[in-house]
């Protein structure tokens, strides 16, 4: 009697651990399925940015439409909005939160195709993944200058993966320094120095956005 | 008083300043100025020295150095950082980094630090005293821009004065040894600025505020490097503050 008693607990003991192990490790397949899609998406986006920047006889109208396109693909860019005025979002009304949000775009589009023809000498090696936390994956890499010009940069992408949704950029970590915390910091002290007036940003974003087109 | 003798008891009473500021644990690395007029101030003239001299500089040094020259120029002003580094590795109990940066230095010395002779080896890390002072629970003080260097801690400051004394060129004397004390923070400068001239100026020509961005920077640099000699700044949940911006 004792003896099938023993073996009853062992075999539940045993079915117990089984099941904690399919568990476990349905969980660690589902991570490491997380962490595998963020890599491809940056490698994804690496690829499409090294197809495009070496098309020739492109406008700076079509390169904008390119860019706004991979902008879409592969960013999370509503939580990009948001992060990038820190606090300051939840004092902003809702007419001036669209408004931000469209210069904001439309600045970021600017700066980043004056910077286009630079992507077509570098080029991007993987080095490792780590997962922070369970909503954020840090895609690190190096970025290599072939022509020499500029010696190796560290750079790691901060990629969002919230459940059941697809996985995007959040971030990009360049040499320590995070893009968007960086923007954020500006952000915040450019408001907090206009007594909080969250529409001080938005007229200094217009102001920027109009010194650029007459550039 | 000797240069070095002063040197020392400045970057005591800076250190000390820094320590008499009570900050919390959690406050050691956030962004604290409250001197933010007067750094506005020094940052405009740090910026127009930039405009005028060392932004010219630099772009002519990039135009006219081939890379090869501008690599043995990084190289030398790392090696001249030696030193310091394996100092501050001692110091803070960094032994193995310490024997590393001694043999980095010997070992590129050879070349007078122009040619990394270790290149593909394991780097040391750079130490510094600022982040020996952090590690002995020195708070990091305000924030300050000094002029001709740029963004600083108070604690920062206080450490940059140990470390120029410890510059292995103030050993040696002889002319040509002089000159190139003199010139190192020169073309230390130049070498910098050439190598981060579009980052630079892209910082100065596409920023809504220039100084927030360059503040914000430093910082977030500072915080890197003093990673291992700090304990970790995260939220209050544990989580850092990207993590706790999806779970709001």
């Amino acid at each position: 009697m004792v003896h099938l008693k023993k073996l009853f607990l062992n075999v539940k003991t045993t079915i117990c651990a089984a099941i904690m192990m399919l568990v476990c490790a349905g969980g660690a397949a589902h991570a490491n399925d997380r962490v595998s899609e963020a890599e491809r998406l940056v490698t994804a986006l690496i690829t499409e940015l090294e197809q495009t920047s070496l098309r020739d006889n492109m406008t700076d109208k079509e390169n904008k439409q390119v860019l706004n396109q991979l902008v879409e693909n592969y960013f999370d860019v509503d939580a990009i909005t948001r992060f990038s005025v820190g606090r300051y979002w939840r004092v902003a009304t809702e007419s001036e939160r669209s408004e931000y949000a469209k210069l904001f775009r439309f600045v970021l589009l600017n700066q980043a195709n004056e910077q286009f023809h630079k992507l077509r000498d570098l080029e991007f090696k993987p080095t490792t993944t780590n997962t922070k936390g369970d909503k954020l994956i840090l895609v690190g890499g190096i970025i290599h200058d072939k022509s020499g010009e500029f010696p190796d940069v560290e750079i790691f992408w901060r990629v969002v993966a919230l459940p059941d949704m697809p996985v995007k950029i959040f971030d990009i970590e360049v040499e320590n320094i995070s893009m968007l915390k960086t923007q954020q910091d500006e952000n915040t002290t450019l408001i907090r120095r206009n007594a909080g007036r969250f529409s001080a940003l938005i007229e200094a974003l217009q102001e920027q956005l109009n010194n650029q087109q007459t550039d | 008083m000797s240069v070095m003798v002063r040197s020392v008891v400045l970057a005591w009473t800076l250190s000390l300043l820094a320590a008499c500021t009570t900050l919390s644990a959690d406050e050691k690395t956030a962004i604290n100025d409250p001197y933010e007029n007067t750094n506005r101030k020094l940052f405009a003239f740090n910026l127009a020295l930039d405009n005028y001299a060392l932004e010219p500089a630099a772009n002519l040094y990039k135009k006219a150095a081939p890379e090869l020259i501008q690599k043995s120029v990084r190289n030398y002003v790392s090696w001249t950082g030696m030193p310091s580094t394996a100092f501050n590795s001692g110091l803070q109990g960094k032994f193995e980094n310490a024997a590393l940066a001694s043999l980095t230095f010997l070992v590129n010395g050879l070349t007078l630090g122009f040619v990394d002779l270790m290149e593909g080896e394991e780097q040391p890390e750079h130490e510094d005293f600022g982040q020996t002072l952090a590690s002995a629970g020195v708070s990091q003080g305000s924030y300050l821009v000094v002029p001709f260097i740029g963004s600083n801690t108070v604690r920062s400051a206080g450490g940059r004065v140990v470390d120029t004394v410890l510059n292995p060129l103030r050993v040696f004397s002889g002319e040509t040894v002089s000159d190139a004390r003199a010139t190192l923070p020169v073309v230390s400068a130049v070498s910098f600025r050439a190598t981060h001239f579009d980052t630079i100026n892209d910082v100065k020509n596409n920023s809504l505020d220039a100084y927030a961005r360059a503040r914000s920077a430093y910082y977030q640099q500072r915080d890197k490097l003093l990673q291992n000699n700090l304990p970790k700044v995260e939220g209050h949940n544990g989580l850092d503050e990207f993590e706790t911006f999806f779970t709001e």
